[in-house]
């Protein structure tokens, strides 16, 4: 059976990817990415599946913004001089 | 409506129709219908004495799958690295200036504050996932990311001059290769003692000690040497784009 806080873990999840896919600009979307990769860490944690949970929180949260963040700030630079 | 727009329309109706058919034939929340998990629940403890099956579906049971992930791990740092390092000059330590409105501001005492904070919480969280893999959830991989978060941190809260001094390039490189490298020696090892890829063969120990599981835990730390070397490697080249560049060096 799911659990109240199953429920309520997976409705932030979808709230949260919704908020990221209606964020456009790339450098505000990784706010709403970094949540959601908290959420969904709680997620898997909610259905048992700590290994999983950890890694998630792990890349979705700490490795990705990591790199998107400095390829924004690259690509706001523009190309590089030849 | 144009004929894009019927296009993705009709797209769209499809891949839902797809889904619903999906996920109506999905067994019922929370009822696991496949035999496998529950046979490896029952044997994996007594076969390979640990409590955490997991690792020894990951490191042991099914290994070469684990061997496997672990140089697409490999070849994408290796590729992102060949990508990013490909047309840069050499890298100067000095950030590239904002192109449009305000100035930074510089370091915050509080950015500052928690991320050196955070440091000392990372490195013991990341070192106890990564040393317990047949003990408790996590193990190399979960542990080595949350290490290499302590990378990051250092970026963030130090600059990239601490980062670099932390994190030089050519050690995580020989540690990356080590890591990757190693998994398959002991892959080969085992083949030649036992006669099967990735065979247990060290001595199992008591259910639930430290040294126990076997190969279990010594594959892991190579695992974690890996992942370590391999995430901060990454943070390491993409800290590096957002600096300036040394125009004159190494001519085109």
């Amino acid at each position: 059976m799911m659990s109240v806080l199953q429920a309520i873990a997976l409705v932030l999840a979808a709230v949260l990817a919704t908020m990221v896919v209606f964020t456009r600009d790339p450098k505000r979307q990784i706010m709403p990415y970094m949540l959601y990769g908290v959420v969904l860490s709680i997620v898997f944690a909610l259905l048992q599946a700590p290994d999983v949970a950890l890694s998630e929180m792990a890349v979705g949260s700490v490795a990705v913004p990591f790199a998107i963040l400095a390829t924004l700030v690259r690509i706001d630079h523009g190309r590089r001089a030849k | 409506m144009n004929a894009r727009a019927v296009l993705g329309a009709v797209a769209c109706a499809l891949l839902l129709g797809m889904l619903v058919w999906g996920f109506a034939g999905l067994p019922p929340y929370g009822h696991y219908p496949g035999p496998y998990g529950t046979l490896i629940n029952t044997v994996a403890s007594h076969e390979r004495q640990l409590p955490n099956a997991i690792s020894a579906v990951n490191f042991d049971y099914r290994g070469a799958d684990t061997l496997g992930e672990e140089f697409i791990l490999f070849a994408a740092v290796a590729g992102i690295t060949m990508v990013l390092r490909n047309d840069r000059k050499r890298t100067t330590p000095e950030p590239l200036p904002p192109t449009r409105g305000r100035p930074p501001a510089g370091r915050t005492e509080a950015v500052r504050l928690f991320s050196v904070a955070g440091v000392g919480v990372t490195i013991a969280f990341g070192v106890y996932l990564g040393i317990h893999p047949h003990l408790t959830p996590g193990g190399g991989f979960q542990g080595a990311a949350i290490l290499a978060g302590f990378a990051a941190l250092t970026f963030v809260g130090l600059g990239y001059d601490a980062f670099q001094r932390i994190a030089p390039q050519t050690r995580n490189e020989v540690f990356e290769a080590i890591g990757a490298g190693t998994y398959a020696v002991i892959g080969l090892a085992t083949l030649a003692i036992s006669g099967a890829f990735l065979t247990n063969v060290l001595p199992l120990g008591g259910n639930g000690q430290f040294f126990s599981a076997g190969t279990i835990p010594l594959i892991n730390a190579f695992v974690a040497l890996e992942v370590l070397a391999g995430f901060t490697l990454l943070f390491l080249e993409f800290a590096r784009e957002t600096r300036v560049e040394k125009e004159e060096e190494a001519g085109e």
